[in-house]
């Protein structure tokens, strides 16, 4: 019998079409994710278990810890998403060119009317590795296929590292203020491996889900720092110099106080909300010179830390 | 056990076992101190009595 060479170039390339077809609508929502998790594997959602997908699912994923939680845009405007054209080599002979590789896919969207500060939250994302699910406008959730695994498991497209830029805009006579956002996804993705799960098949609907807001924990220099108690504010930056916009309602419980020499958490004594979003803590006698950790939980927010130092 | 009156949250036993005096110092941005801390002791258990037994 003679021999023969692995057919490699006659496989799956067969074109008739299956019905019902899972087919994309265009973009409302960007949902950003970092790319790994702690242990180096890739962030993704995994359906083997056949979770429900409803509110309390994907509410999870966004107040998950920070190292692998999603963070959904706001509805985003004039979303496009293009691949330049194929890379081919040509030879001298004219008569041939060879495919290299396929060109650089970029996205890119506005946020309109939205903060200076997004400019500085969404390129912080160029300093580790984040990819993006996107959210259509039938509530379909995109992302990719993953190859060695496909069943089941949607994996973030992967962003090219250090490919994200915002542009912010100022309002003229004819256009609102904005943010243009874009990036570039990363070379080793294929276009082919695109895929989705369907809104259809979620009991929640994908369009309104939010991100958490985030705020910032600022001393109120106002109020001078006492051995026992100091003030504060909790400071979206989505505001003005002299009309922040700041979190109001939170109470003693929402608050953690730890002594950064010791680790011993504090009992503070109490948390007065004096005016709306202003806050005067009365706390033990704190040891000069050591750091406190002021933390705060909220829900619907990510409120970073802030130390004080005692007097 | 958590409380909040008049926009000051706190533990009413933690509050109640710091005393008037104590309180009313530390919270001196409150335009009603001693009314606050009163509320607060309202809140917080009650402190059970325990009578000397009389021998007969």
């Amino acid at each position: 019998m003679a021999g023969s060479l692995h057919s490699c170039g006659y496989v799956n390339n067969n074109f008739g079409d299956a019905k019902c077809r899972a087919l994309f609508a265009q973009g409302y929502k960007v949902v950003f994710v970092p790319y790994f998790t702690t242990t180096g594997t890739v962030n993704h959602m995994d359906l083997t278990s056949d979770p429900s997908l409803n509110s309390a699912y994907f509410s999870g994923l966004v107040t998950a810890s920070q190292v692998t939680a999603w963070r959904p845009t706001p509805p985003i405007l004039d979303f496009k998403t293009e691949r330049a054209d194929v890379v081919t080599q040509d030879f001298n002979n004219g008569l041939t060119k060879i495919r290299v590789s396929d060109g650089l896919r970029t996205v890119a969207f506005l946020f309109g009317e939205n903060a200076p500060a997004t400019k500085s939250k969404i390129e912080s994302m160029n300093k580790d590795n984040w990819g993006f699910f996107l959210i259509d406008k039938k509530g379909n959730l995109i992302g990719a296929r993953d190859s060695g695994t496909p069943y089941k498991i949607l994996e973030p497209i992967r962003i090219q590292l250090g490919s994200i830029t915002d542009k912010f805009v100022f309002p003229s006579d004819n256009t609102i203020q904005q943010n243009m956002v874009g990036f570039t996804v990363d070379p080793s993705f294929n276009d082919a491996d695109i895929t989705m799960i369907e809104g259809t098949s979620m009991t929640y609907d994908l369009r309104t889900l939010e991100g958490l807001i985030d705020a910032d924990i600022q001393l109120n220099t106002a109020v001078t720092v006492t051995a026992t108690g100091f003030a504060i504010v909790v400071d979206t930056l989505q505001g003005s110099i002299n009309q922040p916009i700041l979190v109001e309602g939170l109470v003693k419980a929402d608050f953690t106080d730890v002594n950064q020499t010791t680790g011993a958490t504090i009992t503070i004594t109490t948390v007065t909300e004096t005016a709306p979003g202003y806050y005067t803590f009365v706390v033990p006698t704190m040891t000069a010179s050591v750091l406190y950790k002021i933390s705060c939980i909220s829900t619907g927010f990510h409120i970073n830390d802030y130390y004080v130092t005692g007097v | 056990m958590e409380t909040k009156i008049e926009n000051v949250s706190g533990d009413p036993n933690v509050i109640k076992a710091m005393g008037k005096d104590a309180f009313v110092k530390a919270h001196s941005h409150l335009v009603n101190a001693e009314f606050v801390f009163d509320e607060f002791c309202k809140l917080a258990d009650v402190t059970e009595v325990v009578k000397p037994s009389k021998s007969k």
